[in-house]
C-alpha cells in the first residue's frame, strides 16, 4: 500500500519538477508548445510506478498545462482540442510504456523466480547422501523448501490432523507410504507457491524412490557377494574336516576289520596315523571355534597379569612333537614386564604363531623367539627361515583362510591361524604384523602386547 | 590293585577308559550321571575318581563339593579347554587335578599315579623327593640340582615344597598363595608369578623350557613328577 501510494506522490514530484523549466519556457516564448515535456514525468511514472501513476501523471500534466497557459480545459476551440489530444497522447503513452513495464518486471519476477527455484532444485540435487537418512533428507528439503518460499515449513508428524493453520504438500511414494510437508498458511498462500512447494515434494518422491532402489540394488548384489563367499568357504572347510577324517577312518577301518593281516610296525604305523590326524582335527575345531567366537564377536578377554614365558613354555609344550624338529630359541629381555593379557587367548596366538613357523619352514632350522619392553608394551617376535611372506602379501595374510602359495602347491592348514591372531591380539588393544625379514629370510611376526600396570606387582614381596 | 570309578555321560569315553585301565591293572566300575556316581562312592570303597564335569543331571563341582564333605577319596576331573573358570572352581572345592579332553591316555595315567601318590606323601612316607636332576630331601630342607645344592629363601622353599608334596599334581594360585601368604593374599597371583619366575631362574636351565616347574595357565603350578 505505501508503495503505491509513494509511486503516485513520485509522479505528483515528477510533474511538478518539469513545471518549472516547462514555465520558464513559456515565459521567455522559446517554444510555442511546451506540453511534450511533460512526456518525461509521464515516462518516468510509468516506468517507476506502472499505468496507475503514469495516468495520474499525464491528468495532471494536462491539468498543469492548462494552468500555465490560462485557458479553459476542454473547451473545443482550437487550444482546447489541443489539450484534448495532449492528454490522449499523454495517457496512451503512460498506458502502453506502464504496460510495457509492468510486463517487463513481470517477467523479470518470472525469471527471478524460476532461477531461485533451480537453484534450490539443486540443491536438494538428485540423491541422498550415503550418510543422510530419509528422515533427515526430509528435514532438509523442508528447510530448502521454506527459504525458497519464504513461509515456514516443517515435516508432517505421521497421522497429523488437518489443520486450518496450514496447507499439506505431499510427497507421493510408490509404496503408499505418502509422506508431507507443511506450509503455514499464515496470510494467504499464492498458488505459484503452492506449484513451488509442489515441484519440490514431486522431485523429493523421485529422489527417495532413488535411493530406494539404489539401496535395494546394493543389498542384492551384497547378498549375492556373501553367499559366493560362503559357498566357497564351506567348501574349502568341510574338505578341511573330512581330509584327516578320511585318514582317521581308512586307519581305524583296517584296523578293526583286517587287523590280523598287519605286522607290529603295520599296526603301529596306523595308530600313529590315527592319532596325527586326529590331532590334527582337533586342531582345525579349535581354530574353527575360535574364529566363530572372533565373528560373533563374543570374545570375553579377561586379561591378568601373566607372563610371557609361562605362554611361551605352555605354546611349546602343546606343540612338542612339531618343535622337536626345529632349533627353538626363546630369548626374553631380563625383566620383561608382567603382560596384561588373557592368558588363554594370547597362548593360543602364540601357538598359532609357532605353528606357522612349523609348517612353513624346513625341518632343523631356527625358530627365534624375542620379546623386549617398548614404551608401555612388549613387543614379541617370531622369526623363522621358511620362505616368508611377500611384500604385497603382508596384509592380505590376516585374512579369514588366507593360505601361503597358490593352487597344489597350498600348504595344508586351515589358512584361520593368523586371522585369529590378529583377532585376539587386537581384542587386547595389542597390534600384530609381518614386518621385512631380518637377514633377507623367512618370516618376521611382530605382535605389540599391553603391559601389566606397574602397581599391580610393585608390593612389597616378602622374599 | 586300584579301584577306580568312571563317572562319564559318554559310554565311548567310559568304553575306552576302561579297557586301557584294565590293562593298567586298575580295577574299574562305571557310573553315568552324579546321581549313580555319588551312590556308587558312597557305598564303594574306591582309591581314585574320574569324574566328567559336564554331567547330564548336575554339575561335576557339586559332586566334588558332596563327596568332600565326608571323604578325602583322590577325584580327577575330565575338563573342556577354555573353561579354566570350571577347573579353578573344581580344584578349590576339593579335587585333585584335572585332564583336559581331548587327552592322551599317557597324560591320564601319569595324573592317576600323581593323584594316589598324593596319599602316600601325606602319610609321609615319601620323604625325598627326586626327578631329573632335582633333588628335595624334605625332611632335611636341602635342594639341590644335578649334585649342586641350591640355597633358597625360606619362602621358595615353602613354595617348591607345596608343590614337591603335591608332585605331578596342579596346585592352583589359590592353594598356594593361601598356604605360603595367608588366605588374606589369596588373590595376589601376580606375586606367586613374580616368585616363579625367581624360582624358575634357580632351578630351571632354561627357564622358558622348564622341566620342573610347570605352568598350568589360568590355574596354577605343577612340580613334574616321575611317571609323569
Amino acid at each position: 500500500m505505501l508503495k503505491v501510494f509513494r509511486s503516485f506522490m513520485r509522479a505528483a514530484v515528477l510533474v511538478g519538477a518539469t513545471a518549472i523549466p516547462a514555465s520558464l519556457f513559456s515565459l521567455f516564448e522559446l517554444f510555442p508548445h511546451v506540453t511534450t515535456v511533460f512526456l518525461v514525468p509521464v515516462l518516468l511514472a510509468a516506468i517507476t510506478g506502472g499505468i496507475g501513476p503514469a495516468l495520474f501523471a499525464a491528468l495532471l500534466s494536462v491539468g498543469v498545462c492548462s494552468v500555465l497557459y490560462f485557458h479553459p480545459v476542454y473547451s473545443l476551440d482550437v487550444e482546447g482540442r489541443q489539450d484534448l489530444l495532449d492528454l490522449a497522447m499523454f495517457s496512451l503513452v503512460a498506458v502502453l510504456t506502464g504496460h510495457l513495464t509492468s510486463e517487463i518486471r513481470r517477467r523479470a519476477e518470472e525469471s527471478e523466480r524460476r532461477r531461485m527455484v533451480a537453484e534450490a532444485l539443486r540443491e536438494l540435487g538428485t540423491d541422498i547422501p550415503d550418510d543422510v537418512s530419509e528422515a533427515e533428507f526430509l528435514e532438509r528439503l523442508a528447510a530448502t523448501t521454506a527459504s525458497t518460499v519464504g513461509r515456514t515449513v516443517t515435516v508432517a508428524p505421521p497421522g497429523a490432523a488437518p489443520s486450518p493453520a496450514t496447507r499439506r504438500m505431499t510427497i507421493p511414494l510408490s509404496d503408499g507410504s505418502a509422506p508431507a510437508l507443511l506450509i503455514d498458511t499464515g496470510g494467504g498462500l499464492p498458488a505459484e507457491t503452492l506449484e513451488l512447494a509442489q515441484a519440490f515434494a514431486d522431485r523429493a518422491a523421485i529422489i527417495i524412490e532413488r535411493r530406494r532402489l539404489a539401496r535395494g540394488k546394493a543389498e542384492a548384489a551384497g547378498e549375492a557377494a556373501a553367499a559366493r563367499l560362503r559357498t566357497a568357504l564351506i567348501s574349502a572347510v568341510t574338505h578341511d574336516l573330512r581330509t584327516p577324517l578320511a585318514s582317521i577312518i581308512g586307519a581305524a577301518t583296517a584296523l578293526s576289520q583286517y587287523a590280523s593281516l598287519y605286522d607290529d610296525s603295520a599296526r603301529r604305523d596306523m595308530t600313529v596315523t590315527i592319532r596325527e590326524e586326529a590331532e590334527r582335527l582337533n586342531r582345525y575345531v579349535g581354530n574353527l571355534l575360535d574364529k566363530s567366537r572372533l565373528d560373533a564377536g563374543a570374545l570375553r578377554p579377561n586379561p591378568q597379569s601373566i607372563d610371557l614365558s609361562d605362554l611361551v613354555e605352555t605354546a611349546l609344550r602343546r606343540l612338542t612333537s612339531m618343535a622337536d624338529r626345529f632349533t627353538v630359541t626363546f630369548t626374553p629381555a631380563p625383566d620383561l614386564p608382567m603382560l596384561h593379557v588373557d592368558p588363554i587367548l594370547m597362548e593360543q596366538v602364540i601357538v598359532n604363531l609357532l605353528e606357522n613357523s612349523f609348517r612353513y619352514a624346513p625341518p632343523g632350522s631356527k625358530v627365534d623367539i624375542t620379546a623386549v619392553a617398548q614404551g608401555d608394551m612388549v613387543r614379541l617376535e617370531v622369526l623363522d627361515e621358511g620362505p616368508g611372506v611377500p611384500e604385497q602379501e603382508r596384509d592380505a595374510v590376516f585374512e579369514r583362510f588366507y593360505r601361503g602359495g597358490t593352487g597344489d602347491r597350498r600348504v595344508a592348514g586351515s589358512g584361520l591361524g593368523l586371522f585369529i591372531c590378529k583377532g585376539f591380539v587386537e581384542a587386547h588393544g595389542g597390534r600384530i604384523a609381518i614386518g621385512a625379514p631380518l637377514a633377507g629370510l623367512g618370516a618376521r611376526v611382530t605382535v605389540d602386547l599391553p603391559v601389566a600396570a606397574p602397581e599391580a606387582i610393585d608390593r612389597r614381596v616378602t622374599v | 590293585m586300584q579301584r577306580v570309578l568312571i563317572v562319564d555321560d559318554e559310554p565311548q569315553i567310559r568304553r575306552f577308559l576302561r579297557t586301557s585301565l584294565d590293562v593298567h591293572g586298575y580295577t574299574v566300575a562305571e557310573a553315568n550321571d552324579a546321581t549313580d556316581g555319588l551312590r556308587q562312592i558312597t557305598t564303594g570303597n574306591f582309591d581314585v575318581i574320574i569324574l566328567d564335569l559336564g554331567l547330564p543331571d548336575q554339575d561335576g563341582t557339586e559332586v566334588i563339593r558332596r563327596v568332600r564333605e565326608w571323604s578325602p577319596v583322590p577325584i580327577l576331573v575330565l575338563t573342556v579347554r577354555d573353561q579354566e573358570g570350571d577347573k579353578v572352581r573344581a580344584l578349590d572345592l576339593g579335587a585333585d587335578d584335572y585332564v583336559t579332553k581331548p587327552f592322551g591316555m599317557a597324560e591320564l595315567l601319569a595324573r592317576l599315579r600323581a593323584v594316589a601318590r598324593r596319599q602316600a606323601l601325606q602319610e609321609g612316607t615319601e620323604p625325598v623327593f627326586n626327578h631329573d636332576g632335582l633333588r628335595i630331601d624334605l625332611t632335611r630342607r636341602q635342594v639341590s640340582l644335578d649334585g649342586r645344592e641350591i640355597r633358597l629363601t625360606p619362602k621358595q622353599y615353602d613354595l617348591l615344597r607345596m608343590l614337591a608334596r603335591n608332585a605331578g599334581k596342579v596346585v592352583t594360585h589359590r592353594q598356594l598363595l593361601s598356604t605360603i601368604w595367608g588366605p588374606a593374599h589369596v588373590d595376589d597371583v601376580q606375586y606367586l608369578r613374580v616368585f616363579m619366575r625367581k624360582l624358575r631362574s634357580l632351578l630351571e636351565e632354561d627357564p622358558a623350557r622348564p622341566k620342573h616347574l610347570l605352568t598350568e595357565l589360568g590355574v596354577g603350578y605343577r612340580l613334574s613328577a616321575p611317571n609323569g
